[in-house]
C-alpha cells in the first residue's frame, strides 16, 4: 500500500467514522487548552520572573578597592572589558561634592562620579559632546539644581579644581544613581576605587567575579569587598527550577491522560470494528498497513483538535493577562499529535493481531 | 496454478485436526465447490487458500510455489493481487461508499485510487448497480450488496476468487446473478473455489471437493 494511499485513506475513514473522530478531537483540544491554561501559565509567569532578575540592575558586579591600593587600573579594566560574560565595564570613584563654578562656595551641592574607561558605556549624550579627561557631564536634574542655564560651564569641587561642563547626559541602567549629579571623566592613567561590571547573565556573575579578583590580585581580601548578583543567580535557578519542575508535572499529568483516554477511544473502536478490521486484512491489507491506518486516522482527527484546543488556550490565557509565548504553543499542539499517535499505536497494534476469520465467518 | 499437498489444519494444537492431508489441485477456468458437513472446514480450506490461516502441516502453492511460508507482508500482497475474497454477507463498510468498498483491494495492491475508479465503475455497471455508486451500504438491498463484494472481489483481477457461502443470505434470483458472475470469472481463466453446502450452488459448479 502506497504511503500516499495510506494517509488519503486514513482521512476518509477519519471522515467516514464522525464519533471516535470527533472524540479524538475534543479530547486533543481538551489537552492543548489545558496544558496552555496551567502549563503554559507556568511557562509565561517563570518567564516574567526569569526577565525581572535578568534586567541590568541585576546584573551589576561591583568590586571595590576598599584600602585605595590601586588595584583598579586602566589595564584590568582593559582586560575585563575583553572577557565574553562582560557586556560593559566602567571604573568607578568614590562620588565627591561639586558646586557650580560660576556661583562658588555656598552653592548647592551635587555629586560627581570620576569614570574610568567610555563613559557612553554608563551614560548617553543628549546634548553637547562627549568629555575629555578631566571634563564633565551633567545630568539635567543636576543641572537644575546647580542653577546652570545650560548644560555648559563649570563645576568646582571643594578643594578648588574646576571640571568643564561640557554636555548633558542621562543615565543607562544600571547606573541610574548617576543622575543625581555630575559625571567626571577620569584621567586615562589613575587607578579608581571601584570596578563596576554588568554581566551578560545573572549565571555568569560567579565566574566573572572570580576573573575580576585574579586580575585585580589582592594581597588579601579583606582589601577589596564584592556586590555580587551571585546570590540571584541562585535564586533563578531555584525559581526556574521549581516552576519547571510543577510544569513538567503538570504536562506529564495531562498528556498522561489525555493518552490514555485516546488509546480508550481508539481501542473501543477496534472493538468495534472488528470485522471492518478483518475485511481489510482478508482484502490484503498487511498487518502494518492496518497498524498505519489506524494510527494515521487518529493523527488525522487529532490535528484539527489540537489547532482549536492551541487557540482557546491561548485566547483564554491572553485574557487571563498571561501571554504565552507562540512557538510554546505551537509546541503543545505538536506534542499533542505526537501522544495521541503513540496512545494509538497499542490499540492498532492489537487490532492488527486479531485472527480476522474468527470476525468474519458467519455462524 | 493453485494447489494444496498433504494439508492439514487445527485452530490450536491438539485440537482436531482438519483436512486429514488433502492433496488437490485446483483447475483455473473452472468453477470448484468444496462441500461437506458442518464443522468439516469448508470455510476454513477457503482462508488457508486465501493465505489468512497457515497450515498446521503441508503445503499451499501458487504457480507451483510453496507461499504458506511467506511473511506477513508477503502473503498480504499476494492476496491483495491474486485472491479476490467473497464473504457469506458482502461485508462492507457501513460508513463508506459502495464506490469505495469496490477501490478498497485495490488500494491494498498498491494502486491509487484514481487510477481504480473507473474500473471499479465499469464492474458495477456490469453488475448493474452503477447508479449505487455513491450510496452507502445501509441503502442498498442484500442481493445489491453481495453483487457489489462480487465487484470488489473482481477489481485486482485476482487469478483465484474464493466465496464462502456466497448466495447464503440471497433469494433464488439474487443467487443466479452471483453464481453467473463466478462462472464468468472462472470462464475468464481464473480459479473459482466455492465453499458451499446448497445443493443448488453445487448444480451450478464444475467439480466438487468435499471434505
Amino acid at each position: 500500500m502506497r504511503l500516499s494511499t495510506l494517509v488519503e485513506e486514513a482521512a476518509r475513514t477519519a471522515t467516514a467514522q464522525r464519533v471516535s473522530s470527533a472524540m479524538v478531537a475534543v479530547l486533543c483540544a481538551a489537552i492543548c487548552t489545558v496544558t496552555l491554561l496551567t502549563v503554559g501559565r507556568t511557562a509565561a509567569a517563570e518567564e516574567t520572573v526569569l526577565a525581572r532578575l535578568d534586567t541590568a540592575g541585576s546584573r551589576l558586579l561591583v568590586v571595590s578597592d576598599d584600602r585605595d591600593a590601586g588595584l583598579v587600573t586602566p589595564a584590568v579594566l582593559q582586560v575585563l572589558s575583553g572577557l565574553d560574560t562582560v557586556e560593559r565595564v566602567v571604573g568607578v570613584d568614590t562620588p565627591f561634592d561639586v558646586v557650580n563654578g560660576v556661583v562658588g562656595d555656598g552653592a548647592e551641592r551635587v555629586p560627581a562620579w570620576r569614570v574610568a574607561g567610555d563613559p557612553a558605556q554608563v551614560v548617553s549624550l543628549v546634548e553637547g559632546r562627549w568629555p575629555a579627561p578631566g571634563e564633565a557631564l551633567v545630568s539635567d536634574a543636576a543641572r537644575r539644581r546647580l542653577g546652570m542655564a545650560e548644560p555648559f560651564g563649570f563645576a568646582t569641587d571643594t578643594a578648588g579644581v574646576e571640571y568643564p561642563v561640557v554636555g548633558a547626559f542621562t543615565a543607562r541602567a544600571p547606573f541610574e544613581a548617576f543622575e543625581a549629579g555630575l559625571v567626571v571623566v577620569a584621567d586615562p592613567a589613575t587607578a579608581t576605587d571601584s570596578v563596576h561590571l554588568v554581566v551578560t547573565g545573572v549565571e555568569a556573575a560567579r565566574i566573572t567575579e572570580a576573573l575580576t579578583l585574579a586580575l585585580l590580585a589582592p594581597p588579601d581580601l579583606s582589601q577589596v569587598s564584592v556586590q555580587s548578583p551571585a546570590a540571584l543567580a541562585d535564586l533563578q535557578r531555584a525559581v526556574s527550577g521549581d516552576l519547571g519542575e510543577y510544569g513538567r508535572g503538570i504536562l506529564l499529568l495531562t498528556l498522561g491522560g489525555g493518552a490514555f483516554l485516546i488509546a480508550v477511544v481508539v481501542l473501543a473502536e477496534v472493538l468495534l470494528r472488528r470485522r471492518d478490521l478483518g475485511r481489510r486484512r482478508a482484502l490484503g491489507a498487511s498487518r502494518w498497513a492496518l497498524v498505519g491506518l489506524m494510527v494515521n486516522r487518529t493523527v488525522i482527527a487529532a490535528m484539527p483538535g489540537a489547532a482549536v484546543g492551541t487557540v482557546v488556550g491561548l485566547v483564554a490565557v491572553m485574557r487571563a493577562g498571561d501571554p504565552v509565548p507562540v512557538d510554546f504553543a505551537v509546541a503543545v499542539a505538536l506534542l499533542t499529535v505526537l501522544v495521541a499517535a503513540v496512545a494509538a499505536v497499542l490499540p492498532a497494534v492489537l487490532a492488527a493481531t486479531r485472527d480476522p476469520v474468527s470476525v468474519l465467518r458467519t455462524p | 496454478m493453485l494447489a494444496v499437498d498433504d494439508l492439514h489444519f487445527a485452530y490450536r494444537r491438539g485440537r482436531q485436526e482438519l483436512f486429514g492431508g488433502l492433496t488437490h489441485e485446483f483447475t483455473p477456468g473452472a468453477v470448484t465447490g468444496v462441500t461437506g458437513p458442518s464443522g468439516r472446514g469448508k470455510s476454513t480450506l477457503l482462508y488457508v487458500l486465501g493465505l489468512m490461516l497457515r497450515p498446521s502441516a503441508g503445503q499451499v502453492r501458487y504457480d507451483g510455489q510453496p507461499v504458506h511460508g511467506l511473511s506477513d507482508v508477503d502473503r498480504s500482497h499476494l492476496r491483495a493481487v491474486q485472491v479476490g475474497f467473497v464473504f457469506q454477507d458482502a461485508v462492507l463498510d457501513a460508513s463508506r461508499s459502495v464506490l469505495d468498498a469496490v477501490v478498497e483491494p485495490a488500494l491494498y495492491a498498491g494502486a491509487r485510487r484514481r487510477d481504480v475508479v473507473g474500473r471499479a465503475r465499469e464492474l458495477l455497471e456490469e453488475l448493474g448497480i452503477e447508479i449505487r455508486a455513491e450510496h452507502r451500504p445501509g441503502e442498498i438491498s442484500g442481493g445489491q450488496a453481495q453483487r457489489v463484494a462480487l465487484c470488489r472481489a473482481l477489481v485486482n483481477d485476482p487469478r483465484v476468487v474464493l466465496a464462502d457461502e456466497p448466495t447464503g443470505n440471497l433469494d433464488r434470483d439474487n443467487a443466479d446473478v452471483v453464481l453467473r458472475v463466478l462462472r464468468r470469472a472462472a470462464q475468464a481463466g481464473r480459479t473459482v473455489v466455492i465453499a458451499t453446502h446448497d445443493p443448488y450452488v453445487l448444480e451450478h459448479v464444475d467439480e466438487v471437493l468435499a471434505l
